[in-house]
């Protein structure tokens, strides 16, 4: 019997030994590099990716003032087959602290609804996979980026390994901006995500800005104008809603003193309606789940012991 | 200051290994009592079965609350989560019922299948709340064949809550009340 019980037990613990990161990704989030292990697992399983990796920023990067990150991941098909990829955008590669925003960057749009470092694509279409970020630098002076990869590999001989790549360092100087130049307010945070069939308004606050044109574009590329209203307080306009989950962007045109002034496209993803249920009748349910199952337990149950003592004494008696 | 999630970790490892070796002690139980009653393997199970199961149940609520502050939207956002929650916490009621029964109606021969069957749910409401959570947060589990419990949860309406829970605590009462005049 215990020869048994050991064989039972040992087999039990060689089945689930088959190792292979999250084939479902771990969704967009704010990741360190390698997710401090929790989405490929130990560092030393995986392969090296040749993926090649690429970072773009804007010609000049104004302190305060959002800026595109565009990052090119290429090689798909010559180097890997890959079916679903995580891309990162690091300050360091410590993979500890090494998030963006923990070296005076803020993440205004991930692109995809978000305001994450790390993103995932579900799929790839073509050899070369290109996204943008949009960053926006807290404070003068010499910045480093890295991009970094996570996938699988259907072919190959590391086939269905976790695969890990990450780029050389990228310098971006963040300059000053010239003191009347118009520009969006620092404190700025553009909307990321909505529900379909919500329309934005947006509520855009500058500075030294003499009139503002919203540009919006559908997926497809097609682009719009849209006339601001001034208030006190910001330049109002309204994106019109989406009919079904997509993203579209946005970008702001300012006039001023300076030389017209164009921001970066800021990504606004459109959502199903999430699932919501009434929060208290979930805790009654819960608390009715427990009731329900422990009195089941007690119910079912006949009283052995009560009687036996029962049977006992009328016995006696008898 | 430790964070809700990192605590949750800690919390669900100590319910599902507890839970776990519970499980496996209920359903050896059963096994080895069918062939000999008389083998000491069945006292040991049985006492490993039942101090696995009350160690669990202490670590139950911590989890549980852990969970709930743990997930930025709350349970009620997800139906992943509303299971999760619905799930616990009848494996729960299962793991204080089956401790309870033992330690105030003994451990009878005629139910002893029974109530491993009860101590044995209860571990797979623990390990498939587990296993949820492994969907939720790695989007990968070990029971990706079950996929109506991540997409679906049946809810019920408050009144009819209320109504299970007077019912239940209605027939305890009344059994109670039987068994001390027969007693």
């Amino acid at each position: 019997m215990k020869q048994k019980l050991v064989l039972i037990l040992a087999l039990s613990l060689i089945v689930p030994l088959h190792v292979s990161g999250n084939p479902g990704g771990v969704g967009n989030s704010l990741e360190n590099m390698q997710c401090g292990g929790a989405c490929h697992g130990d560092a030393n399983q995986n392969a090296t990716s040749n993926l090649q990796l690429s970072l773009e920023p804007s010609r000049t990067v104004w302190v305060g003032q959002p800026t595109e990150i565009i990052v090119q991941v290429s090689g798909f098909d010559s180097s890997h087959d890959v079916d679903q990829i995580g891309i990162f955008l690091l300050s360091s590669t410590n993979a500890n602290n090494d998030l963006p925003t923990s070296d005076g960057w803020t993440i205004l749009s991930d692109g995809m609804g978000g305001s994450n470092n790390y993103i995932e694509y579900a799929s790839i279409d073509s050899n070369v996979l290109t996204h943008s970020w949009i960053l926006r630098a807290e404070e003068v002076g010499e910045k480093q980026l890295y991009v970094s990869v996570h996938h699988g590999d259907n072919s190959g001989n590391d086939a269905g390994s976790p695969f890990f790549g990450v780029s050389q360092a990228f310098e971006i100087t963040v300059e000053a901006i010239p003191e009347n130049l118009q520009r969006i307010d620092p404190e700025y945070q553009p909307p990321t995500s909505r529900e379909v069939g919500e329309s934005t308004t947006l509520c855009l606050e500058t500075i030294a800005a003499s009139d503002v044109i919203i540009e919006w574009r559908e997926p497809s590329g097609e682009s719009y104008q849209l006339e601001t209203i001034q208030n006190n307080v910001c330049w109002n306009a309204v994106l019109p809603s989406a009919l079904t989950a997509s993203t579209i962007e946005w970008r702001a045109i300012l006039e001023g003193e300076g030389p017209q002034q164009t921001t970066p496209w800021f990504s606004l993803a459109s959502t199903e309606p999430t699932w919501e249920a009434d929060e208290t009748a979930l805790m009654l349910q819960s608390i009715a789940h427990f009731v329900l199952f422990f009195g089941l337990v007690l119910l079912v149950r006949k009283p052995d012991r009560r009687d036996d003592e029962f049977k006992a004494y009328t016995e006696e008696n008898l | 200051m430790i964070e809700s999630a990192t605590f949750h970790v800690i919390t669900t490892e100590l319910v599902v290994g507890s839970f776990a070796l519970a499980g496996l002690c209920f359903v050896l139980h059963s096994l080895i009592s069918i062939q000999n009653k008389e083998s000491q393997l069945v006292t040991k199970m049985d006492s490993t079965a039942h101090i696995a199961l009350l160690f669990g149940l202490f670590a139950l609520p911590f989890a549980i609350s852990s969970g709930i502050s743990s997930s930025p939207s709350g349970a009620h956002t997800s139906p992943l989560l509303a299971n999760k929650m619905l799930l616990s916490t009848a494996g729960g009621g299962l793991a204080l019922g089956v401790l309870f029964t033992r330690w105030r109606m003994g451990s009878g021969d005629s139910s002893r299948h029974l109530h491993n069957a009860f101590g044995s749910i209860s571990t797979g409401c623990m390990l498939l709340t587990a296993s949820l959570g492994g969907t939720y947060t790695r989007a990968d589990s070990l029971t990706e064949f079950l996929p109506f419990v991540k997409e679906t949860t049946f809810l019920l309406p408050e009144w009819m809550s209320i109504f299970v829970i007077l019912l239940i605590l209605g027939a305890l009462i009344v059994r109670q009340t039987s068994a001390v005049k027969h007693g």
